[in-house]
Order: structure tokens, then C-alpha cells, then sequence
């Protein structure tokens, strides 16, 4: 079973001979993970030889994760059988799978906010002089490693304080510090400008010089034939080819990721511009620590067009999508909605005015989970289900009815708690909700955030036909790709600002980089 | 080996059932050994429970004038508790209503106007004191756990600074007792028992909850605050507008009952106004679930002990704190086995074998 | 002169008096800094109260009582950690639960305590010390006092210095990230609660064997909740807590020494104070850090790993 994993790894190899007098560091036989009503790995054989960097690609729910997370001791699986550097293995917890030479940079990062940048690092570990903190042997220790593999960070910052990218970095260093063999790295481009990927990749390939194995896991094509030596595919938790990277290409590894070719573009036509439907003029807002997280924007959403609003998370997003909502207080400036000043207008009085939200927190915001489906369902609209203050049940159920129906929301029943739904099925649930009651403009924000392909295939042709209603999208997205395929126009938010309005056609993957990360477009 | 946890996806109906009684067998067994410790045959203490409770006339009308306040406090823990907040001043708030009442009975007039004006005060008189963690609450998010309770001494105190100065009766000797109200200011009764009315406004009061709850827009707006604030934010739900009408309604119950013990048992302001029925609020609203017919059946069990462990008091000298002690064992043993209802644990042996 | 000795004295009582405070709030820091909230102080100090003039009693030796009170203490915060650490319980209910278990428990079984007289700890005699004025008074006190004192810097040391703090601090803030080094968050949670009430059983302990000197039913009679409070007025920092325990401690004392110098008001209106004070001290507490950048961000939330759903 094991040797008939990799058909084409065994018949390039006479080629490929570097390749092959590499030995195997990871082999992992026959992993079935299953959590309550899921099987996340099925049966998943796995390989990776030293020094090499391999792609471990999969759509979102294929299982990726979950078997990472299993060779890293998070969780133990069912069955099948583990061997690192030719010894078999079994970790009950991180702790082991770290002393053994695995490290793992998680995509949502694992680090304590409030700690130092060192603290982080030395997080766990036995410094010579334990227990105590030997600050100094580790500082060295660190300096060495950030010059060799060019990561640097200030050691002496607080994470709360960093980038996104540099807190990337400190996880890297928390990894290399404990001197891994092997280093997992988890969807790290996700939160990355374009400039910092490049600048990760060149780190990675250093690595991999140094004899360092790296698994970089992905969904994104582009990035996994950029980098990587060779790729492995799991598609419904189960492994279905290994492939070397320069002997393939986007499209075979999109069949195999999918299971079916994939029309991979969504009919989009350009919009005819209207008139202006949400203007925001100068306006100013705090974030949850107080600090002043929109500092002036200008931004019109006409009808019949999607916005897209490009930027790395955590520069404003979140706080302008709560603006418009009316959810959070705008310390400056104005809010116009279809000719009305709607500034100090409540929630509630917006939507009635026709403003939807498919919020970035679809958990934390926009459903309460322990409330059935049917009542998530009105969760925005409910003085509308009563009468005289009496709720009317037999309306929120034909309601509830007709959404499920209409919008192909899988659940047993109305009645049960919402948290039991899929991923997808709370998204949908959302859309539906915020959909149902007819909204004029619909702020999306990350809509296709940990969707399938056909999950993200059904959420872009609903904001398009939308648009196409003569209505306006606010598309939110850290996904430049689908900024680039939905918008009509693209607006670049960089710490509260709106650096950049490009429309459709003179947008580049480059230009948005550029403005994403802060700088200017040279005028033309 | 290994011991496996997992969420369950569905709950077999029969653990729902089965949890409340396990519990309340494993505590009665457990306070039975502490029993035993004493020198005391549980067997028989048990015994001299349920045929005071449900053998005499004046144990079955003890038990109903018992359940009456812990129905109340019971509604003034389970209201907020259902916005998530913990009101565990229920006891104070019950204090401050008495206080109020008991003003309101000593020194207002006309006799006609007095009753109604002790309940108008005995409600006002709860409110407030709930309103003020209720307030911080909101505005500074102050843990309103300790607010409340802290707020429970200042209250007990403060009745016992007017019963000792300012209060105290003419003809009391050297008790903590306010003079006794005049009879226009007592609940009627009935039957010539301690059965008063305020038994049966409790039973309404209940029923009144249940459908502000259960069937109004106010009610499920607080039930969208109680499971995900920020999505009650986003629903154009003033989180703190929900927090403090629920600490107010809540309040209020409790000062009604505060009210209701003065004027329909005590018929005076003394120190010891309840033996602790606000802090039995808690354990009746974790067994109700929020329900407030549930709640009903929970005070009635509670009222059960209190009227047992004065029985037990009398006949084997056995402290009244039998009952804290039961009362804790049952919620804990209950919150315990809620574990099985949420996760499964599987034992399996080693993979390899 | 009598104001000098008048305020010597009330800071000696403070110091006394807060000793209890002091050990249940440094005990409660630690229980919270791993992300455990042990609403039950109260019901954990009076069992150590209970327990220690039990033992005291009939064993004629104070220490073994103070030991005795740890224990108790230990074992009521053990259900504590088991519930909520184990069996992932609701942090909350329990820890009410506990109040209730430790009232309910000593008054049940220390109904025969009441009016009894039991051994106490004796005050240090220090040899130098004692021949100097007013700073004999302040500083006259029985052992535990400065063991108390003693503990602040200890644990100030153990939180900001070593590894232990640093996990300790790692599995209160995220649990999640910790367990990714390979730290045992459980482990740790779990020591930390048992740690938190064997100080709050001393600190119990203390007060009915050196503070107090009587058993009486509720003896704590809300300081537990005090604590709770002076957790969050210290800002999780051991370093702070000492201020606020013997501030609270001088509270306590305040009035009887009002009224052993004859000021004219009620002894029952003196005992709101404290209480009173408590909120308005929270108050300020949470309004200056609006931020809460000392609360342990992951408080009162259990951590489960196969978190999947």
C-alpha cells in the first residue's frame, strides 16, 4: 500500500535522482479521523521526504488540517500509523510531536497577545537555566536563527502590537527555536499583503536549503506550484495523488482537488454606473481598544455595482463594515443612504432602510447558536414577526419554510439549535436572512470564508444577480482573487484609509498589492 | 487505553429524565451519610420530613407559604439568567422590598390606600436595588455576580439597623422587631391558616413570566442577548437596554416577595426576614432551565426541605443548613451528569492490539 | 499621643485583620491567572475556618489547625477543579454551588463549635523589635501575618520571573496556544484551583484562630466575595493585593475601633461600609481599565481541545 502511493514520484525518479536519494522524514499510513458525523480523514496516506518543501492542497473541509493536526499530537486518530525519521511514532500531545522535531505555525496564530515576541517564543520551554528565564541565551540563540533564515521581529514588542506578517514570523521562529526537522505551515498567505509572501517564500527556500522539511498547506494553486517540490491532494478526506510540482499545472491539480473540472470563472458584466446609493463623507471610528481605527474615509457604493474592498485583515475592515451596520459609533463624519443622512440612525431603522450585512464573524455575529434555525431566521427582523408584542409563531415557521427551501439550507428540522448546521449551511442561513427581506445594499463581508467549491460557486452567483437587480454589494475580502473576479470597482483599505479606487479594468494583482501594503500608485 | 470525550450530536431523551432523579437520590443518600455522622437515623429524619410536609394540615399550608417566596426568587434569578447575567441578590433585593413595606405599613395612611402602596413600594424597593448592578452592569461591565451579592449584606444590614435603632418596635424587649402593622396592612388568609393570598399572586406572577418569556418579542429579544450579545447588537437590540429591564424585573419579583413576607407571615420587620430564599433562587432557576412553570415545581421542592428541615430542626436538633447542603449536592450532581448529555466518553483499548 | 497610638493600633488591626483577605486573594489570583474563576471564596474560606478551630480544638495546636484549613480548602476547590476543569462545568454554577456546600457544610457540622474556645496562634515576639515604640505595636503579630507578607514577593517572583508564570500565564490568556507548545493546560488549570483553595483555607483558618478567635456560623461573613473583588482591584498582580487586603482589613476594623474611642455611630450602620466600599472600589477598578488588560482573557471559559463543532 505504502509504495503505491506516489505513482508518479516512483516513475519520475530515474529523472528526478535528487529527489530520490532524499529518504523519507514523514510517513503517515492509513489516517482515519472522525469526528461526530464527520470522517475528516478517511484512510489518508502521506509522505514527505527531508528537505524537500511539499504542498499538501485541498478545498476548505477536505481534511487538511485535521491531519496535520494529527501528526502534531492536537488530535488522535482513529486508526492507521505514523513513522517520523523511520520510527513509529504515536503523540498524545504537541508537547511530544515538538520533541520529536515537528512544528507547526497554525492558521489561526497560537499566540498569547499580551506576551512579548520572546515570551511567545520561549513559550514552554526549558531554557538551561530552568526554571528560570534565560533571556539572554535565548536572545543569542534567536539573533543566529533570524539571520540565517532571514526572519526578523522585535523581540521585545508585545503580539498585540505586531502585524499580522510579523506575528507570522514569531511563529516561524517559535518553531525553528526548538530546532524542528519538520515545519507544518497552515494557510499562512491568507493574512499576507503580496509583498509579504514573496518574502515568506524566499524564507521557506532557505529553509528547505538548510535541510529543513517544510509542509505548507493551501488551497490556492498559484502558490502551491510557486513554491513548492511536490504537492499532495486531498479532496473529502481522502488522498487522492502525490504529484512533483514542475510536472503538473493549475488545472490537473484543480480536477484533482475538486473531483470534477471546474468552470473556475463567474459570468460578471460590467455594470452601467447609477447613481449613489451609500456615501460615506470623512468618517472616523474607534475600534475596541479605543484607537482610532478609521481615520477619514470617503467611499460611494452606487446601485447596480459590487465595491470590492481589498486590504489585509485588521486595517479597518471589520470596524467600517460595523459602521454601516450601525453597530459601532462614528466619532466624525457622515453616513448618506439613498439621499438621507443616516448617521445617528439606530440598527434597526437601517435595516428597515434596506441595509443587510452578511458579517466577517458569521459565529460571533451573525447568529445566536443556541436559538433554533427558524428563530436565526427573524434573528433581524423579529419586531416584524409580532403582534401587539405577541410573537407569531405560525408566521416565523411558513417563513422559515420558504427560506430552507429556497436558499437549499440543509438541516433535519426548523427547530433545531442553529449550531448544528454546517459551515455552509450558517452561511447560507445568513444570506438567506439578510436577503429575505429585500435589502437594497448588502454588505458581505469574507462571504466565502471556509466554503467548498460549490459552497463558493452559489455565494458568488447570488451577489452577482444581486448586483444585477439594480442593488449594491459591499464586498468585503482578503481574497484578492475574488475581488479581482466580482468587483466593478476596487477600493484599498491600509490602517483606516482608503489608499486607492481602481476601477475594474486598470486593477492588477500588483497595483492592489502595492496600495494594500501602503504605498502609492505612481500617477500615469 | 484510552478515554475518549466527544460532543454528542444527539441527546438520548431518556438522560433528561433520568439526570434530575439520579441526582436527587445520590444527594439525599449523600446528606443521609452526613446524617449518620451525627447520630442521626436518615431514614427516620426523612420520615419526619414528608409526614410534616404532606401529613398535617399545617405542614401542606407550611409548604405552600414556603414555595410561594422561592417561586419569586426563583423568577428573579431566571429572568436575567436568561439575558446571561447572574442575579444573585435576589436576597437583598427581597430585604429592601420588606423594608419598604414595612415603612409603607408602619407609617402611611389612610389605611385603604395601604396595601396597595406596600406592594407599589415593595416592587419599587426591589427594582432599585437591582437596578444599580444592573446599571453597572451595562455601562462598565461590572461583574454583576459580585455587585449583587455584596449588595445582599448591605441590604441584611441595613433591615438589621432599623430593627435595632430607628425601627424597633415599643414592645419588643430586646428582639430585633419593628412594632407589628396594623391589620389593614396584613395579607388576608385563609381557612384560619398562614395561607395567605400572596401564595396564589405568586402562582400568577409565574404564569405572567412565563408568557412575557415564552410568547413576546421582549422575551425573545432577551433570549438573543442571552446567547450571543453581539448578535443581539446586530439584531438592533440594545444589549444594555435587556440587561437592566431584566435586572429590574427581576428585582422587582424579588421585592414583592420581600413584601409578601412581611405582610403575610412576619407582620413585622425583623432581622431575619427570610432564612435564605434569594440564594435558593439560584439552585430552583439552574433546575428550571429558565422555564418559569419549571419553576414552580423546583421552589415546590426546595419548599419541601425548608419545611423538612425545620421538622428535622425540632424533632433532632439538626441545623437548618442540611438544606444549603442539599441544595448544592443537587445542582452539583445535576450539573455533573449535564456533562453526559453534552459529550460522550468512550473507553477503548490500545489501537495496536 | 492618642492619635499616634490610636492609628498605630489600627494599623496593626488592619494588618491582622486583612491577613485572611490577603491569603484568599493571592490564592485567587493564581486560580485566575489560569483561567479558572472560583466564585465559591467564600464557601472555601469558611470551611477552612470551620476545619482549622476544629482541629485547633482537639488537638491543642493551632498549626496543625491552620494545616487543617489548608486542606479543608484544598478539597472544596478539588470538587471545584474537577467540575469545571475535568468535567468542563459551567465555571459560575459551581463556584455558587460551592458558596452554598461550605455555608451549608459548617453550619451543619460546626453547630457544636459555637461558643467553644480553642487554642489560637500567639503573636511573634520579635527581640528587637519590641523595645521600640509604636513599631512594636505595628508590628506585633502572629506568624502568619508575615508569612503572608512574605508570600507576595514569592508569587510576584514565581508569576513575572520563571517558567511556571509564564505558563500559568499562557494557560489563563490562551489555552489553545499553550497546549500548542506542549503545556498542560488542564494540569495546570487544575493545580492552580487546588493551590487557590488551600490558601483561601489558611486564609480562613487565619481568621478564626488569630482574627476572629470564635467559631460562629457564616464566620467569613462575605469576605470571600470581598476577595473576589480585591482580585480584580489588584489587577491580577499579587504585588497590588496586599494594598487592597490590608486596606479592607483596616475597613473592617474601623468600626470597632470607632466606637472603642466613642464615636457616635450605630455599630449596624458601620458594618454596610465595607461592602459598600467593595463596589465603589470595583467601580473605579473597572472604569481605569476600561481596556481590562489585566483580566486573563480566557476567565471563566473551559478549554477543550477536539473542539470540532
Amino acid at each position: 500500500m505504502g509504495e503505491s502511493m506516489e505513482p508518479m514520484g516512483a516513475s519520475m525518479g530515474a529523472m528526478e535522482s535528487m529527489e530520490a536519494n532524499r529518504d523519507t522524514i514523514l510517513e503517515m499510513k492509513d489516517i482515519v479521523k472522525v469526528f461526530p458525523g464527520v470522517v475528516a480523514n478517511d484512510g489518508v496516506n502521506f509522505s514527505v521526504k527531508r528537505g524537500e518543501i511539499h504542498g499538501l492542497l485541498g478545498e476548505n473541509g477536505a481534511g487538511k488540517t485535521t491531519l496535520m493536526s494529527v501528526l502534531y499530537g492536537l488530535y488522535k486518530p482513529d486508526n492507521g500509523e505514523i513513522f517520523f525519521e523511520g520510527k513509529r511514532v504515536e503523540f498524545n500531545s504537541p508537547g511530544d510531536a515538538i520533541k520529536a522535531g515537528i512544528g507547526m505555525v497554525h492558521q489561526h496564530f497560537m499566540l498569547v497577545s499580551k506576551m512579548t515576541a520572546l515570551n511567545n517564543i520561549l513559550l514552554g520551554y526549558r531554557t538551561p537555566k530552568d526554571p528560570m528565564m534565560d533571556y539572554e541565551w535565548a536572545r543569542s540563540r534567536i539573533e543566529e536563527l533570524s539571520k540565517m533564515y532571514g526572519i526578523e521581529v522585535n523581540l521585545d514588542e508585545k503580539i498585540i502590537n505586531m502585524s499580522v506578517g510579523e506575528q507570522q514570523r514569531v511563529e516561524i521562529l517559535k518553531a525553528l527555536f526548538r530546532d524542528v526537522k519538520l515545519l507544518i505551515l497552515d494557510e499562512p498567505t491568507s493574512v499576507l499583503t503580496p509583498a509579504e509572501t514573496e518574502r515568506l517564500f524566499k524564507a521557506l527556500k532557505r529553509m528547505s536549503a538548510e535541510g529543513l522539511t517544510v509542509i505548507f498547506i493551501t488551497h490556492k494553486l498559484r502558490e502551491a506550484l510557486e513554491v513548492t517540490d511536490r504537492i499532495t491532494v486531498l479532496r473529502k478526506g481522502k488522498d487522492v495523488g502525490t504529484l512533483i510540482t514542475k510536472n503538473t499545472n493549475e488545472r490537473e491539480l484543480a480536477r484533482l482537488m475538486v473531483g470534477r473540472e471546474v468552470e473556475v470563472s463567474i459570468e460578471k458584466k460590467k455594470s452601467a454606473a447609477k447613481e449613489v446609493l451609500l456615501r460615506l463623507e470623512n468618517v472616523y471610528a474607534k475600534n475596541d481598544r479605543g484607537l482610532l481605527a478609521l481615520k477619514g474615509i470617503n467611499l460611494s457604493i452606487r446601485r447596480g455595482e459590487i465595491l470590492g474592498l481589498a486590504g489585509v485583515s485588521g486595517n479597518g475592515q471589520k470596524e467600517l463594515e460595523e459602521v454601516i451596520v450601525g453597530t459601532r459609533k462614528v466619532e466624525k463624519g457622515r453616513l448618506i443612504f439613498n439621499g438621507k443622512d443616516i448617521t445617528g440612525l439606530g440598527v434597526r431603522k437601517r435595516i428597515a432602510l434596506g441595509i443587510s450585512c452578511i458579517p466577517e464573524d458569521r459565529i460571533e455575529t451573525g447568529m445566536a447558536p443556541s436559538l433554533s434555525v427558524e428563530e436565526n431566521l427573524i434573528l433581524r427582523d423579529f419586531p416584524n414577526f409580532s403582534k401587539n408584542g405577541f410573537m407569531d409563531f405560525g408566521q416565523i415557521e411558513a417563513h422559515a419554510e420558504r427560506l430552507i427551501e429556497e436558499f437549499g439550507i440543509k438541516t433535519p428540522s426548523p427547530k433545531v439549535e442553529a449550531r448544528t448546521l454546517s459551515g455552509g449551511n450558517i452561511q447560507r442561513l445568513i444570506i438567506a436572512r439578510e436577503l429575505s427581506r429585500n435589502p437594497l445594499l448588502l454588505i458581505a463581508s469574507q462571504p466565502t470564508r471556509g466554503l467548498d467549491v460549490a459552497g463558493i460557486e452559489y455565494v458568488r452567483k447570488r451577489l452577482v444577480t444581486f448586483s444585477e437587480e439594480g442593488k449594491a454589494v459591499l464586498l468585503i475580502s482578503e481574497d484578492l482573487e475574488e475581488i479581482m473576479q466580482l468587483s466593478d470597482r476596487i477600493a484599498v483599505i491600509y490602517e483606516g484609509e482608503i489608499k486607492g479606487v481602481l476601477e475594474r479594468e486598470e486593477a492588477d494583482p500588483e497595483k492592489i498589492g502595492i496600495l494594500m501594503s501602503g504605498g502609492e500608485l505612481e500617477e500615469t | 487505553m484510552q478515554i475518549k470525550i466527544e460532543r454528542r450530536l444527539e441527546t438520548p431523551k431518556i438522560i433528561y429524565v433520568i439526570i434530575p432523579i439520579a441526582s436527587i437520590v445520590a444527594s439525599l443518600l449523600f446528606v443521609g451519610i452526613l446524617l449518620l455522622a451525627i447520630g442521626v437515623n436518615p431514614f427516620e429524619a426523612y420520615g419526619v420530613m414528608l409526614t410534616r410536609a404532606f401529613g398535617t394540615k399545617f405542614g401542606l399550608t407550611e409548604l405552600f407559604v414556603k414555595a410561594a417566596p422561592i417561586i419569586l426568587t426563583g423568577l428573579a434569578v431566571s429572568i436575567p439568567l436568561r439575558a446571561g447575567l447572574w442575579n444573585i441578590g435576589a436576597e437583598g433585593q427581597l430585604y429592601m422590598g420588606a423594608f419598604a413595606a414595612s415603612w409603607v405599613a408602619l407609617y402611611f395612611s389612610p389605611p385603604s390606600a395601604v396595601l396597595p402602596l406596600m406592594v407599589i413600594f415593595g416592587l419599587l424597593a426591589g427594582m432599585a436595588w437591582a437596578s444599580v448592578p444592573g446599571i453597572l452592569k451595562a455601562k462598565f461591565d461590572l461583574n454583576e455576580i459580585i455587585s449583587t451579592l455584596l449588595l445582599n449584606y448591605v441590604a441584611i444590614y441595613w433591615v438589621e439597623y432599623l430593627v435595632y435603632g430607628p425601627m424597633r418596635g415599643k414592645e419588643v424587649y430586646n428582639f430585633p422587631y419593628s412594632d407589628l402593622f396594623p391589620d389593614y396592612a396584613i395579607l388576608p388568609r385563609f381557612l384560619g391558616t398562614r395561607f395567605h393570598v400572596g401564595v396564589i399572586a405568586s402562582f400568577i406572577i409565574a404564569l405572567v413570566i412565563y408568557i412575557l418569556l415564552k410568547k413576546t418579542s421582549y422575551g425573545f429579544a432577551i433570549k438573543v442577548v442571552g446567547s450571543n450579545p453581539k448578535a443581539a447588537e446586530f439584531a438592533g437590540t440594545s444589549r444594555e437596554k435587556m440587561i437592566i429591564s431584566a435586572m429590574l424585573i427581576g428585582g422587582a419579583i424579588a421585592g414583592f416577595a420581600g413584601m409578601m413576607e412581611v405582610s403575610g407571615l412576619h407582620l413585622r420587620l425583623r432581622a431575619a426576614v427570610s432564612p435564605g430564599y434569594g440564594y435558593t433562587g439560584i439552585p430552583v432557576a439552574l433546575l428550571a432551565r429558565g422555564n418559569p412553570v419549571f419553576v414552580i415545581a423546583a421552589a415546590f421542592l426546595f419548599g419541601l426541605l425548608y419545611v423538612g428541615g425545620s421538622a428535622m430542626q425540632t424533632t433532632f436538633g439538626i441545623p437548618v443548613a442540611i438544606v444549603d447542603v442539599f441544595q448544592a449536592l443537587v445542582v452539583l450532581f445535576i450539573i455533573g451528569g449535564d456533562f453526559f448529555t453534552r459529550y460522550r466518553i468512550s473507553i477503548g483499548g490500545d489501537r495496536n492490539d | 499621643m492618642i492619635e499616634a497610638e490610636f492609628i498605630a493600633s489600627l494599623i496593626a488591626a488592619s494588618m491582622r485583620a486583612g491577613t485572611p483577605l490577603l491569603f484568599a486573594t493571592l490564592g485567587e489570583i493564581i486560580a485566575e491567572r489560569s483561567g479558572v474563576l472560583n466564585l465559591g471564596l467564600e464557601g472555601v474560606m469558611v470551611t477552612g475556618a470551620m476545619t482549622g478551630f476544629y482541629v485547633s480544638l482537639i488537638t491543642g495546636n493551632p498549626w496543625l489547625g491552620i494545616l487543617a484549613g489548608g486542606i479543608a480548602g484544598l478539597l472544596l476547590a478539588l470538587i471545584h477543579a474537577f467540575f469545571t476543569v475535568s468535567l468542563k462545568v459551567d465555571q459560575a454554577v459551581t463556584g455558587l454551588m460551592l458558596v452554598l456546600l461550605g455555608l451549608g457544610l459548617t453550619g451543619f457540622l460546626g453547630r457544636d463549635l459555637v461558643g467553644k474556645v480553642a487554642t489560637y496562634l500567639q503573636p511573634l515576639n520579635v527581640p528587637f523589635l519590641s523595645t521600640v515604640p509604636y513599631l512594636s505595636e505595628i508590628l506585633k503579630h502572629d506568624p502568619l501575618v508575615y508569612v503572608g507578607i512574605f508570600l507576595v514577593p514569592l508569587l510576584w517572583f514565581l508569576m513575572n520571573k520563571t517558567r511556571y508564570g509564564m505558563e500559568l500565564f499562557a494557560v489563563g490568556e490562551n489555552p489553545e496556544a499553550a497546549d500548542t507548545m506542549g503545556i498542560h493546560v488542564d494540569k495546570i488549570r487544575f493545580l492552580a484551583v487546588l493551590i487557590g483553595g488551600f490558601l483561601a483555607g489558611i486564609g480562613g483558618a487565619h481568621l478564626s484562630l488569630a482574627y476572629a478567635k470564635v467559631w460562629t456560623d457564616g464566620l467569613t461573613a462575605g469576605r470571600g466575595w470581598i476577595c473576589l473583588a480585591l482580585v480584580i482591584f489588584s489587577g491580577w498582580m499579587p504585588q497590588r493585593a496586599i494594598f487592597g487586603a490590608y486596606l479592607f482589613g483596616g475597613l473592617d476594623v474601623l468600626s470597632f475601633k470607632l466606637q472603642a474611642i466613642g464615636f457616635g455611630v450605630s455599630y449596624h450602620f458601620m458594618r454596610m461600609i465595607p461592602y459598600v466600599f467593595t463596589i465603589l472600589v470595583l467601580l473605579f477598578s473597572v472604569i481605569k481599565e476600561k481596556e481590562k488588560f489585566g483580566a486573563p482573557s480566557a476567565l471563566g471559559k473551559p478549554y477543550i481541545r477536539e473542539q470540532k463543532f
